[in-house]
Parts: structure tokens; sequence; C-alpha cells
């Protein structure tokens, strides 16, 4: 007896339809099982013997041979379990072949019959959705996960049992809805707030003109002044995830398998702050799988590089081209996939190896290890970091007696308004932010009047601004002026950008 | 062979004391004898002086290394590097460096030497100074310069570099005693200094070409320093700078010593307010040394008088200091708001009253 399941493999982000079919047949009893599957799939053979056992149903001595199609695609993952069960049952007569056609199964399996989650699912129902299968049964905990795509009913399972009476009479259970509809009010705030942090009002500036212009920040700072803290606020006065944004950022965490538990989609900017000892693999992403790495997981989001003169050279070179794209590809022997990675780049470093530089009294750094240390960080890299704060020491009187600093929500609400301006001024291009103007449409879109060009012109000489920085400087005063929400950039803006200017640390 | 391969030959000679090559010397009469020597000869005369462990080792080096065209050849070398042996018997010889017992036999020169007669300082100093020394070693050279006083020091990185840097830009003489030969560059990234010392002064060495900086030539080069100058000004040094070396040793020379001033309890001030405390001269300005020879500074207008600043800025500037300050600091001083500061602190950039040595700080730039 033949029976074919429709299942999907994940690779990269998508979805691909992969067919489960398995054959009852007489001769020495067994349990064959082929289709380049890799270790963990082969495993299943004794998850769903098990499971079939536990939940009642008794396997005949038959020959029995699955096979995952297409069989030239390696398998990987536990999400075959279910269907695989659901295509023996089928071979047995236990569920009617009819009743599996246009159904997409995904699922793995405990011993007793429990259906587990997988990753993955949101990918796995837009496969079903692109290959015309009306319905999906997911494990019931990604169900939310799978509800959020449009165009499938998806049937939350939590044990095989279930998932055989769902597939025998398909009128008795209903799709699941989404529970909660993803309006853009954020569930939880953000660990650290504003408000919280003491000083360095400096640093919250720029870390404030960052987020209203997507723009590249560095802090220089001596350990213990906050740099950690300050970057770890910055989610809280980006503007909240569009409907879009926040698509996109559980599409990659549902494959990474790091959504929320029962949560359908990601509400918050994302944070992620890979140590500094993280490969370069693991920031892009990679492996067999095609699986994203840190910089798509911090997409929408910020990434923070604490230590960054720590980072091996490898790992930070391999920040250029998402920082230039906001995208990244990985390129592996078995495929490639581009990945999103727009993200915000926090950066922190200590001035010197001892981090107190300039303190002559603290710091015995000499000039040469001092270069030494900063010039890890390659020309090509700085060029794409617009924003240059410095933080100073902290000490234990300055934490209390000061009245509370300003709220991250108030903050936010200026971001916003800058954010608004941008989306104007940006209609009809693919641009979205003050950050992404490409050098020849900067004239177009940072006018100096007459006074303020001079100003400018002068500053540049006298200041010995390289010609790289000129951009930068002006496409910051853009957003420093979309902050004040001023239409013409001022020579105060400029003047503000370029004390931020991201020229050589030292001079 | 002529006299001078002679004293190549001697000085060219390693494995030997300042204070022992110099008795040697004495005691054979000169570098001929020495040369001429018998080993049985030879022990005699290093017998009673020699305080190293293995005599004989040391009679082994001497006769191997009398090789008439070995010295030749390296002789050779050094006139090609532009590289001249001033020995101690030349009439160019310091006159103030022959008096000495530990006198170096002779000195290597690619340029020329301090012209006698002409007041000479030596700037000497921490190699790891804070921006606040480098700025005052580079407007003490350049404003002794400017009064026609050589300026001599060590070609090392710090105060050292940016005495040197300031004696060029003043326009003056200045000359670089190193530890190590003539011909080599140490520190590398002092290569286009040496260039404009040699140019305009000269690099002077006890080293003969080849030799490598290391660690046991630099406190014998500081006596060197000493000796060919009037008086020695320390800038900055922490409590075990080989700055103070070179300070001791002008003592016994009898040469004058200044000391710069630091805020009591820093580092870097250690040294210079130690030597205050034993006697030192007090370096409040450049007149206390120019007044060792009764010199004057160059008069210049000051742009400072003339100054006219608005509220605000002149609010900043009063703030700034010779000491970097964070801009957070700052703002914490003068109670501007971040982006009216921001203003005032490029305002004062662009106008040359204000500079920023490193990311973030901020720095007075006066008497410019």
């Amino acid at each position: 007896m033949y029976s074919k399941v429709y299942s999907a493999a994940v690779r990269g982000l998508s979805g691909q339809l992969v067919t489960v079919e398995a054959d009852l047949s007489d001769g020495l009893p067994g349990f064959d099982m082929v289709g380049a599957l890799s270790g963990e799939v082969k495993e299943a053979m004794a998850r769903v013997k098990t499971a079939l056992k536990n939940c009642g149903f008794r396997l005949p001595p038959k020959k029995v041979v699955v096979n995952l199609a297409p069989a030239s695609l390696r398998k990987f993952g536990t999400a075959f379990d279910l269907p695989i069960a659901a295509a023996v049952l089928s071979a047995l007569g236990q569920i009617p072949g009819a009743a599996l056609a246009g159904t997409l199964i995904v699922g793995e399996l405990g011993l007793s019959g429990q259906v587990r989650p997988v990753p993955g699912v949101m990918a796995m129902v837009e496969c079903a959705v692109k290959s015309g299968l009306g319905r999906v049964l997911v494990p019931r905990s990604s169900e939310q996960e799978g509800a959020a795509v449009p165009g499938a009913s998806v049937y939350g399972v939590s044990s095989l049992g279930e998932a055989v009476d769902c597939l025998r009479s398909p009128g008795s259970a209903t799709p699941v809805s989404l529970a909660d509809s993803p309006s853009g009010e954020r569930c939880r705030e953000p660990e650290v707030d504003f408000q919280d942090i003491r000083g360095q009002e400096g640093a919250k500036r720029a870390a404030e003109i960052a987020a209203a212009g997507m723009h590249n920040l560095l802090l220089i700072g001596p350990p213990g002044g906050g740099k950690t803290m300050l970057a770890k606020a910055l989610p809280g006065i980006l503007p909240p995830l569009s409907k879009q944004e926040s698509m996109e950022v559980s599409r990659v965490y549902s494959v990474c398998g790091l959504l929320p538990r029962g949560q359908a989609l990601v509400r918050e900017r994302p944070f992620r702050a890979p140590h500094h000892t993280v490969s370069a693999a693991a920031l892009t992403g990679g492996g067999p799988l095609l699986r994203p790495g840190e910089l798509s997981l911090a997409s929408g989001g910020v990434l923070f590089l604490d230590e960054l003169a720590e980072f091996s050279r490898q790992a930070l070179e391999t920040l250029r081209q998402p920082l230039e794209e906001g995208r990244v590809l990985v390129s592996r022997v078995h495929g490639s996939a581009w990945f999103p990675a727009r993200f915000l780049l926090a950066a922190a470093m200590n001035p010197c190896p001892c981090g107190y530089f300039p303190d002559r009294n603290r710091c015995r750094c000499s000039d040469r290890q001092i270069q030494r240390y900063q010039s890890k960080l390659s020309r090509p890299l700085l060029d794409r970091i617009d924003l240059r704060a410095v933080t100073g020491e902290v000490f234990p009187a300055d934490l209390k007696g000061q009245g509370k600093g300003e709220p991250s929500a108030s903050v936010r609400a200026r971001v916003e308004k800058a954010r608004a301006l941008q989306a104007r001024r940006f209609a009809g291009t693919d641009l979205s932010f003050n950050s992404m103007i490409p050098p020849r449409m900067i004239p177009a879109f940072c006018p100096l009047g007459e006074k303020e060009e001079a100003f400018f012109e002068k500053a540049l000489s006298a200041l010995r601004v390289s010609a790289r920085a000129y951009h930068r400087i002006l496409k910051v005063a853009r957003t420093i002026a979309d902050l004040e929400g001023e239409e013409r950039i001022g020579t105060e803006h400029l003047k503000e950008a370029i004390l931020y200017r991201m020229e050589q640390i030292y001079y | 062979m002529r006299e001078e391969l002679y004293w190549f030959w001697y000085c060219s000679l390693e494995r030997m004391s300042p204070l022992f090559k110099a008795r040697l010397l004495k005691r054979a009469g000169g570098p001929e004898a020495l040369w001429r020597a018998g080993r049985g000869a030879l022990r005699e005369l290093a017998g009673p002086v020699f305080r190293g462990r293995d005599p004989e080792g040391f009679l082994d080096y001497v006769m191997g290394s009398r090789s008439r065209e070995s010295v030749e050849r390296k002789r050779e070398e050094a006139k090609g590097l532009g590289i001249r042996l001033i020995p101690m018997t030349d009439a160019a010889f310091p006159p103030g460096l022959a008096c000495f017992e530990d006198c170096p036999a002779g000195l290597f020169v690619r340029g020329r030497l301090p012209e006698p007669g002409v007041p000479a300082a030596a700037l000497v100093g921490a190699r790891s100074c804070s921006f606040f020394g480098r700025e005052m070693a580079e407007r003490l050279g350049r404003v002794l310069a400017e009064a026609g006083v050589q300026v001599i020091s060590g070609l090392a990185r710090g105060i050292d570099a940016s005495a040197h840097a300031g004696a060029l830009e003043g326009g003056g003489a200045t000359f670089g005693v190193l530890g190590c030969g003539p011909d080599r560059i140490y520190p590398a990234e002092n290569r286009e200094l040496y260039r404009r010392v040699e140019e305009r002064g000269g690099l002077i060495s006890e080293y003969p070409p080849g030799t490598g900086p290391l660690a046991y030539h630099f406190p014998a080069r500081n006596r060197i320093i000493s000796g060919l100058s009037d008086c020695v000004a320390v800038l900055e040094a922490g409590e075990k700078s080989g700055a103070l070396i070179t300070a001791s040793i002008a003592l016994e020379q009898g040469k004058e010593v200044f000391a710069a001033p630091g805020r009591p309890g820093d580092r870097l001030s250690a040294g210079t307010n130690g030597l205050l405390r034993d006697g030192a001269r007090i370096l409040a300005s450049e007149d206390d040394i120019l007044s060792l020879w009764g010199l004057r500074k160059p008069l210049r207008i000051s742009e400072k008088e003339k100054l006219c600043l608005d509220k605000n800025l002149e609010k900043v500037y009063i703030c700034l200091d010779s000491e970097l300050k964070s801009i957070d600091s700052l703002r914490a001083e003068t109670g501007l708001s971040q982006t009216v500061l921001a203003g005032c602190l490029v305002d004062l950039e662009l106008m040359g009253l204000a500079c920023q040595p490193c990311a973030g700080y901020y720095s007075a730039k006066r008497d410019r």
C-alpha cells in the first residue's frame, strides 16, 4: 500500500516542499528510510515506531519503506517525524489518502506521541501557500507563528492522536486565528530606560541622532562608563516595528527557533550583542542549512559590538557588505541565500588597551600600543560609522543625588518626528533614512544655504576634515536638523555634526 | 696605517663600559699603541682597570678585531652613509665633553656638531608623556630656537621628539644624541624627524654605524646630551624616568638643571617635582632658561589681547585648560546645552583657540 504526505524543509529563510512517501509490502519485516537523510532524520524511525505504538496503532510485521523526495536534497531536523507517522498510517489504511492531499504536515514526535515544536514554521507555512496546499498541521506551540502567514488554514496539534483525528475528520477542527493582532504597541519595555543613565549627556545626544537617522555609532570611553547601558537603551528610543518590519524580523527568528513561545510575531526591536570571540560565520550565518547569523538576528534593531577592537579582523570585515547594502549574502557549497541585515550598529571600545587614556595618571600605555590597538579597526569599517561619541568615567558619587534624566519615551517621540520627516523626504525613492543617502544625492537632500556653505568650507579646511568625512558630516547635520524640525540645515547643525565627526580617533 | 684608522678601530670596539674605554685609552696613550700591543702588553694595560668577568675573552675580542681590511671597509661604508668620526683629539671635538673621565673616544656624526660658544640647552623627558607635556616641549623647543639656542635631545618618542620638532619649527639648530649607530633609525616612526634634524643640525652617537639600540646604550648617551649642553631641562618625568639620569649626570658635570613643576600627585610630575625638591631650578617659563644667557624671548603680538569673544564662547574658553577636558565635563562646568556647547567648541577650534588632541577631549591653545 503506497501513500504520500507533504512536508517542508527550510533552507535559508524559505521553505522547500518535501514529499514523504511510505510503502508497506510483504517481505522480511523491517523499516527502511531513504532520501539523503542526516542523523536526526534517520532517528525519526525509532521515534515514529514508538509513538505509533504508544498511541495505540499496531505496526504489522511488514516491510516499510519511507522516502523523502526530492531524494537529492539533504534533509536535516526533526520536522519530518509527524509527516512520516502520517504517511505510515495512511499506508496502513488508517488515514484516507484523500485527507492528506492539500495538506502540509510538520512536527517533531515524542515517544508518548506528543508533538513538539520545530523551528521555521513560518517559512514552512509560506511554502505551503506557495505550493497551493491550503491546510497546514503544525505543533500547537507554533500555531500562532504559522497563523501569522496569510492564505493558509493552520491547525495546531499537540499529539499524534489529535493529528490523526484532525486528518480523518477535517470538519471537526477549526483553524487557528491570530490571537493578538500585530498592533504597533510594544509588549515589553526594553531593560534599560534613558532616564536610568546618569550623566553622559553627550553620548545620549549622539544615540538620539543615531536612532533618528539610523547612523552607526561608535562609543569610546573607559571601562565602567556606561557604554553597554547606553547601547541597551537604544532599542527603546527607536520607533516601534511596523507590521512589515515585524514580519521580516519574525521570519528570521522563526527559522532560528528563537520566537518567544506562543507568540506570533516579534514586537520589540531586536538587540543582539555577540561576544567579541564570535566567528565570521556566526555573524553572517551559514552551515549546511544556511541559517541566518547575528547580523540578521539584529536586522531591524540594534547590533551591539562591545570591545570592538577585540573582535577578530575577519569578523569585522564581514560587516562591510551588510553596512553598505542592508543585507548579507551567505554562500556555501550547497547553495547561497540573502539574509536581511538592516541594523543600527552600535559599537563600543576602550581608547587603549588599559582603557584609561588620555588620563595619563592611570594609563601607562605607550603611543605605539595605543596606535596598534586602534589600528585594529580598518579604515573601510570606520568609514561606515557616522557618529563618534566619547563617554567619561562615572563615579559612584555621580549616581546619587541627581534627578532622573529624560525618559526614553520622550526621546522616542522626537526620533519618531524626525523619522516622519525622512519618510516624507524619501517618498518615491528606495531610501528610508538619512544615513542611506548616496553621495550623488547629497546636494539634493542636504542643500546648504550660502552662509552655511561658506562656513562649512572654512571649517573643513581649518580642521583638516577628509573628503570621506564630508558626506558623513552632511548626513548627520541633516538628521540633527530633522530632530529640530528644521527644513534647512543651519550652521549650528553643521557645528554639532562636526563635533561628532568620525575622523581618526586620536590626532 | 693612518692615525684616523686607529681611532676608527678603537671607537668601533664594543664590550667596554664608557669609563673603561676611556681609562684604557689614557693608559695606553693612544689607539695606535693599543693596536700594536701584544697580548701580554695588552693584559698589563687593561688589567688594573678591567672590571668585567672574563678578561681573557675580552683580550681575544680585541686581538680578533685587528684586521686592517675590515676597519678600512667599515670606514668606507661609514663615509658612504655620510658619517664622520670626530676623535677626542680632533680640534672639532666638543670641549665640553673632553674634560670628563668617561669622555667618549670619538663621536660618529651625521650632519654637524653643535657650534661651540653658541648657547645650547638639552630638553629631556618621558617617552609616554601627556598632551600637555608634548605641547610644552614643542613650545619650549620653538621659543629657544627662535632665540638662537641650540636644542639638544635624544630623538626618542614623546618629549624628545616634540622638543626637536619645536626647534625645527622655530627655525633653529637641533641635535639628536642617539643610543644606536647614526645610520639606525629608532624609533622608526621618527624617520622624517631624523632626516630634518640631520639637515638642520646633526645626529650624534658614540656607537659605530650598524649598532642597534640596546637598552644600556641609553643611560650612557645621556652623559653626552648633558655634556653638549649648557643646561638640562626636564619637562615631564615619572619617578624612575631616564630623564632623571640625565639630570643627575648634568649635576655631576656642573650643569644647570631646570625642572618644570607639575601638579602634586600626577605620575608624570613625580620626577620633576622631586628634582625641584632637591634644588633644581624652576622652569616656570621660557625666560627662566633664556635668562641663563641673558637672552629675551622674541616679541610677538599676542592674539589673545585683541580677542573679543561673545558671551558663550568666552564662558567655554575660560573653562578650557592646558589639561584635556572631556566634552561632558565642559558641559557640567559651563552649564550650556550640548548643541550650544558644540557650536562654541567648533568655533573656538576654528579660531585656533582650542584644539581636540584626542577624540572627545578639548584643551586650550594659547600663545601660539
